[in-house]
């Protein structure tokens, strides 16, 4: 009764923005974030936790020669994606930074995309 | 005793980009060139791998098009130093990048293979339809935050 935006939180997600993603918001696996967000916070929408690639798959190695896998991590203009964005962990993210950079050297990936 | 006597070396490999029109055989010659600066520092090439003629991300030496040379050799590290110089020398060669690979590699137990020639696959036409749906998304959540 104190605070009427706890009963509010369990309903339906109101926010119309990513209502479609909302359902994910009562596995909660993420309870420490849950008083943040909601309704008033609409610019950070709750979406699907994200794994690292690599740790899902240990048989997977990060490679700078691979530019098929690289190009996962980096966007149209070249520029490397962050890892609250990819869903790396830092291990990897650093990896995978160091890869593209060595990629980059050898012209496998761009430094740079100009835009039109 | 034989074992205490092992000889560990590191192991490296080295890309280096050649110049789309060079011929073949001065391809092989650089090869032999290379092979003999590894043999004279106490190395040993284990294998040289042709990945054909294939499209830079960006023009080198002002061509869409390098032939990408990989080679994988075992050594002292000095012997990076002396390759690269080598490398610096040849003129049809315009890019090259080292990276070890290995510590305490065991010489001997190496085994040196083949050459390899692999031809180079095209990633235009290969479908990637998960990269297109997930790059979507990144892009649009990435743009949104980083566009000032």
């Amino acid at each position: 009764m104190a605070r009427p935006d706890m009963g509010e939180r369990k309903g339906p997600p109101s926010g119309g923005r990513y209502g479609d993603r909302g359902g994910d918001r009562d596995r909660g696996d993420r309870g420490d974030r849950g008083d943040r967000g909601g309704e008033e916070g609409g610019r950070r929408g709750f979406s699907r936790r994200k794994v690292c690639r690599y740790c899902a798959d240990k048989n997977l190695k990060v490679d700078y020669k691979d530019q098929g896998q690289l190009k996962y991590f980096v966007t149209e203009r070249g520029k490397i994606i962050p890892r609250r964005i990819s869903g790396n962990c830092a291990k990897h993210q650093r990896d995978v930074a160091t890869a593209i950079k060595r990629a980059r050297v050898l012209a496998l990936l761009p430094y740079s995309v100009a835009s039109t | 005793m034989a074992e205490t006597q092992k000889r560990l070396v590191r192991e490296y490999e080295t890309t280096y980009l050649l110049k789309s029109e060079t011929p073949d055989d001065q391809v092989e010659e650089i090869k032999e060139r290379l092979r003999g600066v590894v043999g004279r520092e106490g190395g040993k090439v284990i294998r040289f791998t042709n990945q054909g003629k294939r499209k830079t991300a960006f023009p080198v030496a002002k061509q869409a098009k390098a032939l990408y040379m990989h080679c994988l050799y075992v050594g002292r590290p000095g012997l990076v130093q002396e390759f690269e110089r080598n490398l610096k020398m040849i003129d049809s060669v315009t890019k090259f990048e080292s990276v070890r690979v290995a510590d305490d590699v065991d010489f001997d137990a190496r085994q040196v293979e083949a050459d390899v020639k692999v031809t180079p696959v095209e990633e235009e036409p290969r479908p990637r339809p998960e990269f297109g749906e997930r790059g979507d998304e990144f892009e649009g959540t990435f743009e949104d935050r980083g566009e000032e």
